[in-house]
Parts: C-alpha cells; sequence; structure tokens
C-alpha cells in the first residue's frame, strides 16, 4: 500500500500548498476517528498527482521514526534538549554569530571535563621545581610558580589568562579599556589594581585560591556547565578582595572574604616559602609541589610538630636539611628520587 | 563514529581533498581538542569534517579553507554535544521508567540516541508549546483534547500546533536553506 523507503533527501521541491493538505490528510488519518468515505477521499487525493504522493510519504517517513524508541524515554530527550535556553535552539535562531557563543560554551564545557588535555596543550608551562617570569604584551608581569600551566589569550576587549594548573602571581599594567582575567575551572578572579597570586588547589576538594598583595581583585564563580539543560539554574557569586584579603572558590561556592598574609602566600615568587607554626606534615606536602623526588613521611608520626620560619624554594634538599637542624627528624635517600622523612 | 563505509563515497574528490587534508588535518585535530578536551572525540570530528567537506566534490570555491573547517566541525561538534544530551536523558529515562516489557540493547539505545537527534534537529526552533503538543500526540498518543487541557489552549489550537511541527520538521528535512 504505502511505501516508507523513500531516501530523505530528494531534489523535489513540492509546493507548500501541497504539502499543507497531505499533512492535514495525515493527521486526518493517524490521529482523529475517520469514516468510509474519508479513506476514499484520501486514496483519490493520493493517487492524483505523484507530488502527492511523494510529500504523503515523507510526511509517513518522519511520522514512523518514533515507532522504534521507547517513546517515554524519547519525550524526556527531546524536551532536554529542545527546553528554551539550550544552547543548540539559540543557534537554531540566530546563525552565525551565536556560533561564536557556543563555541565559547563549548570550549568551557570541556574545561570542566578534561583539565589534562587542556595542561597538556597549554602554550606556557613550568615542570616541577621550576619557576618563571613572563612580561606580557600590556606590560604585566606573570610569574609562574612550580608546574603551573596556563593560556594567555589578549584581545581588544580584555586580557584573559587561562590557568589550567599550578599558581601564578601577577603584577598588572594598568589598562582601563581591557579588564584582565584569571580564569579556572572554578571561576574568575578580575583585576581592578594591580598585584594578586591565583592558586589552582588540587585535592579532594579543588578549589581556586586568591590572595590580593596589593589594590583590588573581584572574584567570581563560574558555574559548572557540565549539565547543560541546567544552564539557567546556576548563578555566579561575586566578591570583592582589598589588599589583604583572600579567598577560596570552587564552581558552586565562594567563601567570604578572610584576612591573608598576602606577602607570605605570594612568597614564592621571591623563592621563598613563609611558614607561621604549620605542622609539619603540612609544610612537605607544599615542599612536595616544587621537588622530583618524592617526598615520603609518616603523617602520623610528624603531626604534632609545627614549623615557623623561612625555607629556600630553588634547593629542596636544603630546605629539608633546615627543617631536620629545628627538629627531632632525620632526612635521608633510601633509593633514587625518594627523600625519606623519619623520627631520630 | 567513525564508519568505514565513508571511506568510498562516489563523488570523492582525493585530489582537492589530499591537499587539504595534509595541510590542515594536524591544525584541525589541536583546534577540535582545545575545545572538546578529549583526544578520542577531537580525532572523530576531524575526520568527519573532512568526510563530509569531501563530498562537496569541487574545493577550488573554498577561499579560506580553515574558517570552512571550523563552520563544518562546528555543526558537527554541536550534534555531537545534542546527542550526548539526548544519550544522557534516555537512559536515565529507560533506567526510571516502569515498563520493562523488554531491555535495549546497546546497539538499540545507539539507534534510537541518531534517530533522537535526527528529530530533534528537524524540531530545533520551534516554541515550547508547539513541539510540545506535537510530542505528546506522537508519543504520549494523547488526544486533542487531553492536550489541550495539559496547555491551556483550545483543541483547534492543537491541530494547528501538531500541524506547524510537522511543516516545521518537513521543511528541515527536505528543504534545507543554505547554510
Amino acid at each position: 500500500m504505502h511505501q516508507h523507503t523513500m531516501p530523505i533527501f530528494e531534489k523535489n521541491t513540492i509546493e507548500k500548498s501541497i504539502v499543507e493538505k497531505a499533512i492535514d490528510w495525515h493527521l486526518h488519518l493517524h490521529t482523529e476517528e475517520t469514516t468510509p468515505a474519508d479513506n476514499i477521499a484520501f486514496e483519490a487525493w493520493y493517487q492524483q498527482n505523484p507530488e502527492h504522493l511523494l510529500a504523503y510519504n515523507r510526511l509517513e517517513n518522519m511520522w514512523g521514526k518514533f515507532s522504534d524508541v521507547d517513546h517515554a524515554a524519547a519525550k524526556a530527550g527531546l524536551e532536554a534538549v529542545l527546553k528554551s535556553g539550550n544552547p543548540t535552539k539559540t543557534i537554531a535562531r540566530h546563525g552565525r554569530s551565536v556560533a561564536l557563543g557556543l563555541v565559547f560554551l563549548i570550549s568551557t564545557y570541556s574545561a570542566m571535563q578534561s583539565q589534562p588535555a587542556l595542561v597538556w596543550l597549554a602554550e606556557n608551562k613550568t615542570p616541577i621545581g621550576a619557576q618563571r617570569s613572563i612580561t606580557l604584551d600590556d606590560g604585566s608581569i606573570l610569574m609562574l610558580n612550580t608546574n603551573t600551566a596556563l593560556d594567555v589569550e589578549y584581545s581588544n576587549h580584555q586580557r584573559l589568562i587561562k590557568l589550567y594548573q599550578g599558581e601564578v602571581f601577577i603584577t598588572v599594567a594598568k589598562d582601563k579599556t581591557r579588564p584582565l582575567i584569571i580564569a579556572t575551572q572554578h571561576g574568575t578572579a578580575r583585576a581592578l589594581g594591580t598585584q594578586f597570586n591565583v592558586r589552582l588547589i588540587e585535592d579532594s576538594e579543588n578549589s581556586t585560591q586568591v590572595a590580593v598583595v596589593e589594590s583590588t581583585v573581584e572574584t567570581c564563580t563560574t558555574p559548572s556547565l557540565l549539565s547543560i539543560p541546567l544552564l539557567n539554574s546556576h548563578k555566579k557569586t561575586c566578591i570583592t578582595l582589598q589588599a589583604g584579603q583572600g579567598t577560596r572558590y570552587t564552581s558552586n561556592q565562594m567563601e567570604t572574604a578572610s584576612n591573608i598574609n598576602a606577602e607570605a602566600i605570594a612568597g614564592w615568587s621571591t623563592g621563598t616559602l613563609a611558614i607561621d607554626n604549620q605542622p609539619l606534615p603540612m609544610v612537605l606536602a607544599e615542599l612536595q609541589r616544587y621537588s622530583m623526588a618524592q617526598i615520603t613521611f609518616n603523617e602520623n608520626a610528624l603531626a604534632n610538630m609545627r614549623v615557623s620560619g623561612v625555607l629556600p624554594l630553588s634547593n629542596i634538599k636544603q630546605s629539608l636539611d633546615i627543617l631536620s637542624g629545628k627538629l627531632p627528624i632525620q632526612v635521608s635517600e633510601p633509593q633514587d628520587n625518594v627523600i625519606a622523612i623519619s623520627l631520630r | 563514529m567513525i564508519n568505514a563505509k565513508a571511506f568510498q563515497p562516489d563523488n570523492l574528490d582525493i585530489s582537492n581533498i589530499g591537499d587539504l587534508y595534509a595541510t590542515n588535518h594536524r591544525w584541525l585535530v589541536g583546534w577540535l581538542y582545545q575545545k572538546l578536551g578529549c583526544s578520542f572525540d577531537a580525532a572523530d570530528l576531524a575526520q568527519d569534517t573532512f568526510i563530509k567537506i569531501a563530498h562537496l566534490g569541487n574545493m577550488s570555491t573554498i577561499k579560506t579553507p580553515r574558517a570552512y573547517l571550523t563552520t563544518t566541525a562546528t555543526r558537527l561538534m554541536i550534534d555531537l554535544v545534542r546527542k550526548r544530551n539526548i544519550e544522557q536523558h534516555y537512559l536515565e529515562a529507560l533506567c526510571l521508567s516502569q515498563a520493562h516489557d523488554f531491555v535495549a540493547s546497546p546497539q538499540q539505545i545507539k539507534e534510537a540516541v541518531e534517530t533522537l537527534n535526527e528529530i530533534a534537529a528537524l524540531l530545533e526552533g520551534l516554541p515550547e508549546k508547539v513541539y510540545r503538543a506535537f510530542l505528546m500526540c506522537r508519543l504520549d498518543g494523547l488526544s486533542y483534547a487531553q492536550i489541550a487541557n495539559e496547555l491551556g489552549v483550545s483543541t483547534s489550537m492543537v491541530k494547528q500546533y501538531i500541524a506547524r511541527a510537522m511543516m516545521h520538521c518537513y521543511q528541515a528535512a527536505y528543504q534545507p536553506s543554505a547554510a
């Protein structure tokens, strides 16, 4: 009777009025009560013109597509992508200019997905234990700490630095026409002034830490884009930090500003680690960031020891020796690339 | 993802596509890698982009190859993102659904997602009430009266909505506008 095997892309363009009539018939036959008279009338129309036949069969083809899918699940899947605010829907309406917006969304989306790939592809990197200073096009001085990876994207309307891993300290050159923004997967730190530190902390919580040495910085969370349909349900949170203040944030949460020793936090940029009464295991974990060799120790055994002082970051072995001079611990090298700290 | 059959299309212009590929393939993979953050996706999409362009035949009209490549690749990315989205929700709904008459095989699920992706592309651009009316009719099997009740409109409006949805899909499928 009616064929169901027409290929989709045919060259014939059928007049709109014929398609409208075909839709009319299709809906009537599929969704409404029909009489024998209806069927006869339909057959007559169907056979009258090859274009009637073609238009109708195409509609049958489209209609039939739903047959092989689980209906309830299909509805869930389709409604999820069709809901307003969905980036693909915006594309259909606005065309090329929004394509760029979508591409930006995708790149931020992918940033959520795979930091290792972004780290791998980054243009500016430091290996473990190394530090580097870059002077940017606008005169800003960007210092990279150990094991850091970032990209610099300056444009006419903004100065963007994407930090994928590690820590930077920046002295921002004044440019009223372009804000300087350091972005991580968690959010942005935007400079209205001159000197601040940004660190991506990769522990169980995975957060970004900002410390301001001079002037003002505005930090904002970037809500996770992992669930595109939920795009509208996450709002960003912003706070303003003054000199001597710091915060930590994840994509969903911003800590309130707290008073911190910004100079100490940014001390690495002058090659030193300033410690104020910290537990030894924490200090060792921090030193590990700068050491290719694995620093091993029993956390419980050393937990009660506290450290204060200034340690050189350019020579970790030397720093550990300084510590063993202050505390009842000994430093040994049981094998290549392993440094063991134990009770004396 | 990479369809082996696609390597022997009928009108593949080998000489021109070869140059385009040699000059731009690595660059395109890198560009896609930046966007997607996944090496497998980037490699697959780069291949699909060249295959799609190869079917056009005449390369000489392309003045700016990289812009052309990224435009094509972006469309494929949109498609991929949408398909992944559909898949996620389809699978969730299958898990939650009460009807356990059959267990869908991975192949069935893959085909269903492909089909839904095609349908979603056709329905894109329609206002919410219009596509909802269409889906309630076709997927839930509701009557015009029931749909009218749900959407808060008249039954004649419902029929108009569904007809409009079908026209929209028809035009998207059979009269693709110049991109």
